[in-house]
């Protein structure tokens, strides 16, 4: 069970994630939504111990990250928002690279590495990452966070980039691994795929929690009958009709 | 009506061109000036006019320097003295030349026709033409604004000291272009030359070929740069007042051409030979630029959206290594899998990212240069190699990896993709302890371990299988120790840790790294003569000490990481340390 205690990040005047607190069961996906700059990515950071909060703490079953940090890394996946790779290692090198870094025999990672790649439909070629597309690289971090069988899978919009077959099938993996008992936290604005896979969903705006629910509950609640009518009611978002046509005559004024 | 809107599209775009060229031009000279270094930091502009004011330095001393030989001089006739005043124009020269030349084999990549100008820029309605021309702009000014740092100082001080004494304006005039010239033409004559082998490899050749073979022809490079200056004293020694003929040596000394220019242009008439050198110049130059010439317009012709731009995209060979190599590897080297991370992390970095190879290329070409130096001393002074006097061969293999191994250490520091540390900051379990033994194998296996083992065949030749062993072992046990304290207190992963400038303090540790390259270098080789001459005892007496110094010394520097963490953000120390007396507890 991952928990997260009244989790404070202050920038200088800006707090970016203000007294966040949840939980995160096993065996569930807890979506993690808001809009651009809400503060998704500062909690992910401190969550996956990346990141130093200001205040609070993180709790993964019972005990403070922080104690025993080097235990929890060996058992958390990470996909982080920015594909950030060595561009000039292939694919596969990158995997072993982490593969090792995660004490994975060299004949496990052997097997394991290839079919991955084949799975993903990613090159084992001599083309470094330096060439791959945003999808392919994505592909790469996804392959990277899972390739150990972690028992917490952090998941930083894991979606940006995929093409329709590959998100499909990400989408199937994550609900497996749910379903074996694995602890989700997937931070992500495709609210159709949160809709279908989050038991749970958490709300985020200016860095506050401003909702907390399954999403039946979330539409109940609110009276919308669709979970993204809940999310802009909640977060405060303006029409984007009238933004959209502001945003145009200020581009077609002038020459 | 047709027309006149053409007429008014042709005007517009001839006004946007020149605006496109400018800005263009800026955009690629940035991207020389913002190098994978600096970027990271933000710390632009500052580092740019470190580099600025590093390569002035050197061209501001020197007239200084050379300032009280020519006291002297100025009461000498004009045919004495001129001859004494050579080895300083020659160094001005080699200076510039050398300068220019490391200058641009580290902007290598930015030099090239690129394809990443055409990904990025396409989305712009910029045309070919237009960032070619930018291109070429950015190829003149780059060598331009280093020449003049360069040359500043020296082309206004030196000519007064060089001129005859009592000689008016037009003398002072003539010395100073004379000088300019010279410098310039060295400078010009490097750069084209780099940039016209580099381009002929990049067209002629597959990617694979130049992978293998730019980092060669960069070590080779080096060596060319700073044979400039270590061979300058040795080469004008073969040139004498009256020479009207030209030793092979000397014709084929592209510093010595430069000085024949400048020599030429004041009409210092005491060695004719000057006059075919300066032909050499004028020639060289002519040509290295006719070829760059000729090659951007191919690549402008038929290749610019391809040169250099597969090379970044792939990596490896076809080879697979044998499976013996594999095996020792796996279970014999390296037996832990965070080891061979670390190994196989370090290797692929140095091997493919440009900084960091080129970093460590010219490293390993200084040592390369110092053990040349020794060797030719010991050739000149006996003939050939005595057996009482190895000291000098044996040295050879201390010195190349003492520079192999301070370049790695060096080099680790610098980071490779900073942003991508999130895998090991993440992913990483060990204690720095254990850190610390996988980066100090990868130092040992990518870096002492190739030399010693290139170097051993030459040392079975001179000396026999018992005692190439035996140095070989010698080698060996060094590494270690200078391995160990090399790595004292490091807490990183290599190349996974932020950068920060000020922080090797290099300008105040130099006299430490040269008393302790002497004290290897050549220390450890005297002590080594000493063993193999004496007796059973004396060599097992020594190799206890010798063990039980690297067991010292890996307790030390095992002690020296204990209680951190692993770094991976370096804290700038305080420029100014207060005692913290206004501190409240
Ligand atoms: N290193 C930093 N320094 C200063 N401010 C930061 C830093 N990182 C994030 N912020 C600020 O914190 C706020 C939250 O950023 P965060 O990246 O967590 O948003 P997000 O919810 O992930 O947004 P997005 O949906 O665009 O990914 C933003 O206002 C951002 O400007
Ligand atoms: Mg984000």
């Amino acid at each position: 069970m991952l928990e997260v205690r009244n989790l404070t990040k202050v920038y200088g005047a800006l707090t970016a994630v203000d007294g966040v607190s949840f939980v995160a069961r096993p065996g569930e996906i807890l979506g993690y939504l808001g809009p651009n700059g809400s503060g998704k990515t500062t909690t992910v950071g401190m969550v996956t111990g990346l990141l130093k909060p200001t205040s609070g703490e993180v709790l993964f079953e019972g005990k403070d990250i922080q104690e025993d940090l080097r235990a929890y890394k060996l058992r958390l996946g990470y996909v982080p928002e920015e594909p950030a790779l060595y561009p000039y290692l292939t694919g596969r090198e990158y995997l072993e690279l982490v593969a090792r870094l995660r004490h994975i025999s060299e004949g496990r990672l052997g097997e394991k590495i290839p079919r991955l790649l084949e799975l993903l439909s990613l090159p084992d070629s001599f083309a470094t990452i330096a060439a791959y597309s945003k999808g392919m690289k994505q592909k790469v971090l996804v392959a990277a966070a899972i390739l150990h069988n972690p028992d917490v899978l952090i998941l930083d919009e894991p979606f940006s980039g995929l093409d329709v077959e590959s998100a499909m099938v990400l989408r199937e993996v994550i609900t497996d691994l749910a379903r074996d008992g694995k602890t989700i936290l997937f931070s992500s604005h495709l609210l159709e795929v949160v809709e279908k896979v989050c038991a749970r969903v958490l709300i985020l705006s200016k860095g506050r929690v401003v909702a907390e629910d399954t999403v039946e509950r979330l539409c109940e609640l609110q009276k919308q009958p669709k979970l993204e009518r809940v999310f802009s009611e909640l977060t405060a978002q303006t029409d984007p009709v009238t933004t959209a046509n502001k945003i145009l005559t200020v581009v077609k004024s002038g020459g | 009506m047709m027309s006149r809107a053409l007429g008014a599209r042709v005007a517009s775009q001839l006004r946007a061109e020149p605006r496109q060229l400018g800005l263009l031009t800026h955009v690629f000279l940035r991207r020389i000036t913002d190098s994978e270094l600096v970027s990271q930091q933000g710390e632009l502009s500052v580092t740019f006019s470190h580099v600025l004011a590093f390569i002035a330095l050197p061209g501001m001393l020197a007239p200084l320097l050379v300032m009280p030989k020519y006291s002297y001089l100025a009461t000498l006739p004009d045919w004495i003295r001129e001859p004494y005043t050579w080895d300083d124009k020659l160094l001005f020269v080699s200076l510039s030349m050398t300068l220019i030349g490391l200058l641009t084999l580290f902007h290598w990549d930015e030099l090239l026709l690129d394809g990443r100008d055409f990904s990025t820029l396409a989305a712009l309605p910029i045309r070919l033409r237009t960032m070619l021309g930018a291109k070429i702009v950015m190829l003149l000014s780059f060598p331009a604004v280093f020449l003049v740092a360069i040359s500043n100082v020296s082309s206004i001080l030196y000519p007064v000291m060089a001129m005859p004494p009592g000689s008016g304006l037009g003398v002072y005039g003539l010395t100073i272009a004379s000088h300019l010239c010279a410098v310039f033409a060295g400078g010009a004559f490097v750069f084209s030359a780099i940039l016209a082998v580099q381009g002929v490899i990049a067209t002629l050749c597959g990617n694979e070929t130049v992978r293998l073979v730019v980092p060669l022809l960069q070590f080779a490079l080096f060596l060319l740069m700073l044979s400039f200056f270590t061979l300058a004293p040795r080469m004008l020694a073969g040139i004498h007042p009256g020479d009207d003929r030209l030793g092979t040596a000397m014709g084929l000394f592209p510093p010595l051409w430069c000085l024949g220019l400048y020599e030429t242009m004041i009409g210092g008439g005491t060695a004719p030979v000057f006059g075919i050198l300066a032909g050499r110049a004028l020639g060289a130059l002519s040509l290295s630029v006719a070829t760059v010439c000729l090659i951007y317009l191919y690549a402008y012709l038929y290749k610019f959206r391809t040169i250099g731009e597969a090379r970044r995209a792939e990596a490896g060979t076809r080879l697979r290594p044998p499976k013996v190599a594999v095996w020792l590897f796996e279970s014999l080297l390296a037996r832990t899998p965070f080891d061979r991370a670390i190994i196989l992390f370090v290797g692929k970095t140095i091997r493919r990212s440009h900084i960091h190879r080129l970093i460590l290329i010219g490293f390993i070409s200084v040592g390369f240069m110092i053990a040349f130096e020794g060797l030719m001393a010991l050739l000149a002074q006996t003939g050939g190699p005595r057996d009482g006097q190895r000291t000098p061969l044996l040295a050879m293999q201390l010195i190349l990896t003492f520079f192999v191994l301070v370049g790695l250490r060096m080099v680790y520091a610098i980071p490779a993709e900073l942003r991508a540390n999130w895998v090991f900051q993440s992913a990483v379990t060990e204690e720095p302890r254990a850190c610390q033994t996988g980066v100090r194998k990868a130092m040992f296996y990518c870096g002492a371990c190739p030399i010693l083992i290139l170097l051993f065949p030459a040392y079975v030749v001179q000396w026999g299988w018992s005692e190439a062993v035996f140095h070989l072992g010698v080698g060996f046990a060094c590494s270690c120790l200078l391995i160990d304290a090399l790595l004292m207190g490091f807490t990183k992963i290599p190349f996974a840790c932020a950068y920060l400038p000020g922080r090797a303090r290099m300008t105040v540790r130099w006299p430490f790294y040269w008393l302790a390259f002497t004290a290897y270098g050549y220390g450890m080789a005297s002590i080594e003569a000493w063993i193999m001459e004496g007796s059973a005892v004396r060599f097992v007496s020594a190799a206890a000490i010798m063990l039980a110094a690297i067991a010292a010394l890996r307790i030390l520097s095992v002690r020296s990481v204990r209680n951190h963490a692993l770094l991976y953000d370096e804290e700038p120390e305080p420029y100014l340390c207060t005692l913290e007396l206004n501190r409240v507890e």
